[in-house]
């Protein structure tokens, strides 16, 4: 039980900056994800909250403490590694007594402890089996298990589910969830997938090159980026741009070069007249509606249509600009029909174009 | 433009078939997927399709041409691969001109049609660079538009864009779709992704173990499955399915399910028509997460159900709740809010349930 910081750290590995004076706090108890594309910098947030590597500059602190200096057994964070290594020829049970038995505890005490985290876990009937003889998600408790056997102040998780199928991956969140909400342990969680961040984070962390974009809840994340990247990076089918101009006197936006005019809500503090920006919408707060509906603002017409069964994605076109719109249920569309599209004020978000910053925000 | 048509296709590896007595028809110019999971004998079909494969027994026509014995260069047929095989020493021009290149096409056509192509793919502005430098998705790109423009009969693909992004996952399906409606070629595209398959296809054929389970449009596999591994594997989340048994209640069809509740349908409904056609009292009750209804707990005709975990996945929110021990979820709109360990009621609407025979898994009543 712990609570992490970051103190303005950075980290370089030779001319590469790779965590760039990251302040971030993890409360207690805490399920945190820390998201971001390929080398963005979140394995090396993990490895120096470890202590295998030092940082540059800035300080990381566990319970309020510095941890400088320290090196990673003194720190008593657990680590669960991408590919949930299990030693194949142990059983459960030997897996689980490993980190005990290399640290000499006595036997009785290890049977005891094993006993007592299986117990936890709901895996006391797996002991005797071998990781072969396990489910995706037996094995992973049992991995989890390995590292709470030592009663860690904290877990570390890098990608721990990345390898298996899309379903089996859908079931292990939930899981490791439901875990760490038993375990009340702070549990941080690198991820290069949205969806799954998403699912299963308290709060998350965004990366861009080593730098943090935004921390916050997965609500607060896809509902109110603060920047392009930011809005860019979560949500599937992703967010619409459109590239224009914010007039603050009529408070709309114009595009720069499609029939593209629409009401904006309250107009943030950095709004420049003619700056260039760009307008972004998520697919599902589109309003699709019959050409000759009045509530419709642009018109557009079909461009695809993408039946998902529970929903439906419809690719529109104004002019040579697609937008993908997300509507439940299976509606029926044919073809370049026309059609009116409704862009509700309270759902628009503005953004500068040239630095990414959040202009408009949504309610 | 071909139509293809496999007849008692079998393919056979020592003692393994990985492709059993397959019929299937694919209508000239359709966008057919063929979808299922690892194993499946999707890519094993497509591969005998393209020539590459040979067939142990059965019958591949293009129109009425039987092409088994025909060597795969002269069948007319296109590819792209997961891994795109570009020539990273060319440029892009290059690549993209090459299959026309190769077969003498005069070089002002050629020109003609590389940037008719290069304009579609929006690849316009690479045109003369180097292929290696190119990300992953440009590379697919390339490889799509290298094989679209010889503009083959047939176009084969095999999971695409199973390496790409997923922002750009999702813009390559409408591409690949707005490409087929131009070209108006017979396009076979081979996936284990469900999505990716109803987005796309025309028709689906779903396979499983080398034995197709079903064929028809998205919106038939989707709504009408043929059986429990069809109706599991279209949707996500899946199609919620809960054992149950029937009980005739008077005029009324009773489904029982045990600690969960009851429901009772009026005898006359479609339901309960259906449901009187079962080989067995012992049926298997599915329903879809996104047509259940959550209400209060302790209403009439409703099942019982405790949440447990509650899902913000972008634009929907998933709520899992435990119906008889049993995960069951349901689908959401965003921002929804429901507190977990809260008992509610869960009604499933009688127009949108499903009904499987508990010992085959076949659907009941399945026209």
């Amino acid at each position: 039980m712990a609570r992490l910081e970051f103190i303005s750290v950075s980290k370089s590995y030779g001319k590469t900056i790779a965590v760039r004076d990251v302040n971030l706090s993890v409360e207690d108890n805490e399920f945190f994800c820390i998201f971001g594309p390929p080398s963005c910098g979140k394995t090396t947030l993990l490895r120096l909250l470890l202590g295998l590597v030092e940082p540059d500059e800035g300080e990381i602190r566990i319970d309020g403490r510095s941890v400088t200096g320290l090196g990673p057994k003194e720190r008593n964070l657990a680590m669960v590694f991408q590919n949930l290594a299990l030693f194949p020829h142990m059983t459960a049970a030997q897996n689980l007594a490993f980190p005990l038995v290399e640290r000499k505890i006595d036997r009785a005490e290890v049977a005891r402890r094993v006993a007592a985290v299986a117990e936890t876990l709901h895996i006391t009937k797996l002991l005797n089996k071998v990781p072969a003889h396990l489910s995706g998600g037996e094995r992973q408790r049992v991995a989890i298990g390995r590292a709470l056997v030592r009663d860690p102040a904290a877990f570390l998780m890098d990608e721990p589910i990345a390898a298996l199928d899309a379903r089996l991956r859908e079931e292990m969140r939930v899981e490791l969830k439901r875990l760490q909400r038993e375990l009340k342990h702070t549990l941080i969680y690198v991820t290069h997938d949205q969806e799954e961040a998403m699912s299963i984070a308290d709060r998350m962390a965004i990366l861009e090159n080593g730098m943090v974009r935004q921390v916050g809840t997965p609500d607060e994340i896809y509902n109110h980026p603060q920047s392009r990247y930011v809005a860019e990076l979560v949500g599937s089918p992703p967010m619409n741009f459109i590239e224009g101009e914010v007039d603050p006197m009529s408070r709309r936006f114009r595009a720069d070069k499609i029939a593209f005019d629409v009401a904006l809500a309250a107009l943030g503090p950095h709004v420049v007249a003619g700056g260039p920006a760009c307008f972004a919408i998520r697919p599902e707060d589109i309003v699709i509606c019959a050409a000759d509906d009045p509530a419709g603002t642009v018109a557009a017409e079909v461009y695809e249509i993408e039946p998902l069964g529970a929903f439906t994605i419809v690719d529109v076109n104004i002019g040579e600009t697609i937008l993908k719109a997300m509507v439940p249920g299976q509606l029926q569309f044919t073809l370049h029909q026309p059609i009116k599209l409704g862009f509700p004020t309270e759902k628009c978000h503005v953004f500068n174009r040239a630095s990414g910053r959040l202009l408009v925000g949504a309610a | 433009m071909a139509s293809i048509r496999l007849s008692n296709l079998t393919k056979r590896f020592g003692p393994f078939t990985a492709v059993a007595a397959l019929d299937l028809l694919i209508p000239d110019k359709e966008f057919v997927a063929l979808l299922g999971p690892s194993g499946c004998g999707k890519t094993t079909t497509m591969n005998m399709i393209a020539g590459i494969e040979s067939v142990t027994d059965g019958q591949i026509l293009f129109d009425d041409r039987d092409v088994k014995n025909l060597p795969s260069g002269k069948r007319d047929v296109g590819f792209v691969f997961q891994n795109y095989a570009i020539f990273t020493h060319m440029t892009v021009y290059e690549n993209i001109a090459f299959g026309l290149r190769v077969r003498n096409v005069a070089r002002s056509e050629i020109d003609r049609r590389v940037r008719t192509m290069a304009a579609l793919m929006r690849l316009e502005d690479r045109l003369e660079w180097p292929s290696g430098k190119l990300s992953v998705n440009e590379l697919q790109k390339v490889a799509i538009g290298r094989s679209a423009i010889t503009e083959p009969a047939i176009f084969l693909l095999d999971e695409p864009l199973s390496n790409l992004d997923a922002a750009f996952r999702a813009f390559m399906r409408t591409e690949l779709k707005h490409l087929q409606h131009q070209f108006q070629q017979t396009m076979v595209y081979v996936t284990h992704d469900q999505i990716e398959a109803m987005s796309l296809a025309d028709r689906i054929a779903v396979m499983n173990l080398g034995v197709l389970q079903q064929y028809g449009t998205p919106a038939e596999i989707y709504n009408r499955p043929r059986n429990i591994f069809v109706a599991n594997f279209m949707g996500s989340p899946s199609m919620n399915l809960l054992p149950c048994r029937l009980v005739s209640e008077g005029s009324a069809l009773r489904f029982s399910f045990g600690e969960a509740g009851l429901l009772d349908v009026a005898g006359d409904s479609a339901l309960a028509r259906r449901a009187r056609s079962a080989p067995s009292a012992d049926v298997i009750f599915g329903v879809r997460p996104e047509d259940v209804e959550i209400t209060q707990a302790g209403g009439a005709n409703a099942l019982k159900g405790v949440v447990f975990f509650v899902e913000p996945v972008g634009a929907r929110t998933v709520v899992h709740l435990k119906v008889n021990g049993k995960v069951f979820k349901v689908t959401k709109e965003k921002r929804f809010k429901i507190a977990i360990g809260t008992a509610v009621g869960l009604i499933p609407p009688v127009g949108k349930c499903h009904l499987f025979d508990a010992a085959s898994g076949d659907a009941i009543g399945a026209g």
